[in-house]
């Protein structure tokens, strides 16, 4: 539950709606038990459900204009609101703004949501690209791809905070050694 | 893809041996490994609700 809830997590940026999906997805996860095809990956099925979740209902219900009080709208027009904080700001971002403390996860929230997921799957949760392909229905290919573009997003991402702490950027020498690397 | 132990057992094996007479080739894994554990271990983790798990508790079992 807790590795759903991480990843949830760092695909809504937002605690509450992450536990929403991880109880949708127990619960789907229960109505829909015979689809779950014993001896495979139960941890892997259940993130591919609370993946589509996140892809079908979540994302649908962020993206819906937001329902805005007339009363709210008109007090604001007539002036009544003075200088206090806008009506309108963005709570979303309010609560992602306090949430981030640290780095590593601003510079992953920071990828696009494609590259994060690939970065999510493999190396917090540790799956085979095998079951990313199946997760996310794409060739291995494009999975190993993009776990590379990724990783070097990051990177970039990370570089500043990551010399402060006391590592070095090496990938320079991927450029100048002729010599294959793991990436190859 | 060694590092994600997804190179075949031959390519994993040609690979080891090159990293084990090239001191640059080790530095560039043992990096790259350093920098995986960093993220891993630095990532934020929140834990699941009392409530959702209490929820889930009464729901499924």
């Amino acid at each position: 539950m807790q590795a759903l809830k991480t990843f949830a997590y760092h695909l809504t940026y937002n605690e509450e709606d992450a536990d929403d999906l991880v109880q949708e997805t127990y619960l789907k996860a229960h109505k829909f038990i015979e689809n779950y095809d014993r001896g495979t990956n139960a941890k892997a099925w259940l993130f591919k459900i609370l993946k589509n979740a996140y892809i079908n209902e979540y994302r649908k219900k962020v993206k819906r204009p937001q329902r805005v009080d007339i009363d709210e709208v008109n007090s604001y027009r007539d002036g009544e609101e003075g200088t206090s904080a806008p009506a309108f700001t963005d709570l979303r971002t309010e609560i992602f703004d306090q949430a981030l403390g640290d780095e590593v996860s601003f510079a992953l929230h920071s990828l696009p949501e494609e590259f994060r997921t690939v970065i999510l799957l493999c190396d917090i949760e540790e799956f085979s690209y095998e079951e990313i392909a199946k997760m996310l229905e794409l060739p291995i290919g494009t999975v190993r791809s993009r776990l590379f573009r990724a990783r070097n997003m990051l990177k970039d991402k990370l570089k500043l905070y990551a010399v402060n702490m006391g590592y070095k950027d090496y990938r320079g020498l991927k450029n100048r050694s002729s010599q294959s690397t793991e990436e190859e | 893809m060694l590092l994600d132990n997804e190179l075949p057992q031959e390519q994993k094996q040609d690979l080891m041996q090159r990293a084990n007479h090239d001191p640059k080739i080790e530095k560039m894994m043992r990096n790259e490994q350093d920098f995986r554990d960093f993220y891993k271990s630095n990532i934020k983790r929140p834990s699941v609700s009392p409530q959702i798990q209490e929820n889930l508790r009464k729901t499924i079992f």
